[in-house]
């Protein structure tokens, strides 16, 4: 094989490496969320750099980590739609502002809900990423000196096919409480357009 | 047959997989895009998808090579709707930072040897999504129709029916590619 693909090769199997063993472990116990990326909300959050809006299926075991890595960063992992305070609370010990808002099927929070953040005023965001993990969950990592007036926004509504997305967004200051209200025919999580269009499957 | 989910923890079992699928993954890849930088890239995309995605492989949804040209197939047609370069720097290996000079050589040669492929490409995806999708599998990647119905997710039935559409759409170009014949076989499910 030629050096690209040998060297393509090492990079690979780091990946497949650095898979922890306990992920392995639960994969085997339960069937991991199915999640879906969908593309087209991107220009709504235009200005929330690397946030996205993630189909995750219902009924899935609560489950959540957050982690402080050696590296000042903080990568967040959502297996599934539930206990928000927990998660809310686990970020901020962890040094991140975060409101987390789950809301039941057909909810929403009444728009404008707080102000998205400029790609400029989220700095080290620039390196975060958002990758749908091989069993299905979502995880992310936070970059650790966000200035402190950013609030990451985690938010739901129901999708196409009951699928319940998860919405990722950041917000400029505080973020106010949500005002639930019924969500508006064709709307996205985060007030925008429906979040299947476009939608790219992954594969799964 | 390898257990694909292996593939997924068992850093051996991927080699054997990578090892195996590597030249069709380029190859695949060169049909569709010019660029060796691109190509460098989307190869890796296509990998990490793998990775991503074997512990969900089943048997019903086709053999291996035809569940992974269906996954190759949704990391460019992905790459095709990206917005210039927003989502690039997202990409967990940069292909083209493996690429020496030798590799740009032998990069662009595999794509150089693709033109053909590629131009048929070009007029392929003006065609209907539903009809392009069978089209490209069978008459450019050299899969069999059921096969290619198994890649995404349709029956041989509907994979033929979009097949005779595409190529009666396509057929004045086929034919001065003279690939009428010789690369869009009748149907054997």
């Amino acid at each position: 094989m030629s050096n690209f693909e040998e060297r393509l090769l090492r990079e690979l199997q780091s990946l497949v490496v650095a898979q922890p063993v306990d992920r392995r472990q639960r994969r085997s116990l339960w069937r991991g969320p199915r999640l879906v990326l969908a593309g087209g909300l991107a220009a709504v959050l235009a200005a929330a750099v690397s946030a996205g809006v993630f189909f995750l299926s219902a009924g899935t075991q609560a489950a959540y980590a957050v982690t402080k890595n050696a590296d000042g960063t903080v990568t967040v992992e959502i297996d599934s739609i539930s206990d928000a305070a927990g998660l809310q609370a686990k970020l901020q010990a962890a040094g991140v502002n975060a409101v987390v808002q789950y809301l039941p099927a057909g909810k929403a929070c009444k728009q404008p809900w707080f102000t998205p953040a400029g790609a400029g005023a989220v700095g080290g965001m620039h390196e975060s990423e958002v990758w749908r993990t091989s069993d299905g969950s979502t995880r992310f990592t936070i970059s650790g000196d966000l200035p402190s007036s950013t609030t990451l926004v985690i938010t739901t509504q129901t999708g196409p096919g009951g699928a319940r997305a998860l919405g990722i967004a950041w917000a400029q200051g505080d973020v106010p409480p949500c005002e639930v209200v019924d969500a508006p025919a064709g709307s996205g999580p985060l007030g925008g357009p429906p979040a299947d269009g476009g939608a790219q499957s992954g594969q799964g | 047959m390898q257990e694909l989910a292996e593939i997924t923890s068992d850093p051996n079992a991927f080699e054997r997989f990578y090892r195996e699928h590597v030249e069709a993954v380029q190859q695949f890849v060169a049909r569709r895009v010019d660029d060796p930088y691109l190509a460098a890239d989307l190869t890796a995309d296509v990998f990490v998808a793998v990775i991503e995605s074997a512990s969900s492989y089943r048997r019903s949804r086709g053999e291996p090579v035809a569940w992974l040209f269906g996954i190759a197939r949704n990391v460019v047609a992905g790459e095709r709707r990206r917005k210039a370069k927003e989502l690039r720097r997202d990409a967990r290996i940069r292909g083209r930072e493996l690429v020496d000079e030798d590799d740009l050589a032998a990069l662009q040669e595999r794509i150089d040897g693709e033109s053909a492929a590629r131009e048929l490409y070009r007029d392929v995806i003006r065609l209907p999504a539903s009809e392009r999708a069978v089209l490209e599998l069978v008459a450019l990647d050299g899969l069999s129709v059921g096969e290619a119905g198994r890649a995404l997710g349709i029956g041989a039935g509907a994979a033929r029916v979009r097949l005779h559409r595409a190529r009666r759409r396509l057929r004045s170009r086929l034919d001065l590619l003279d690939l009428d014949r010789s690369d869009l076989p009748e149907v054997t499910t």
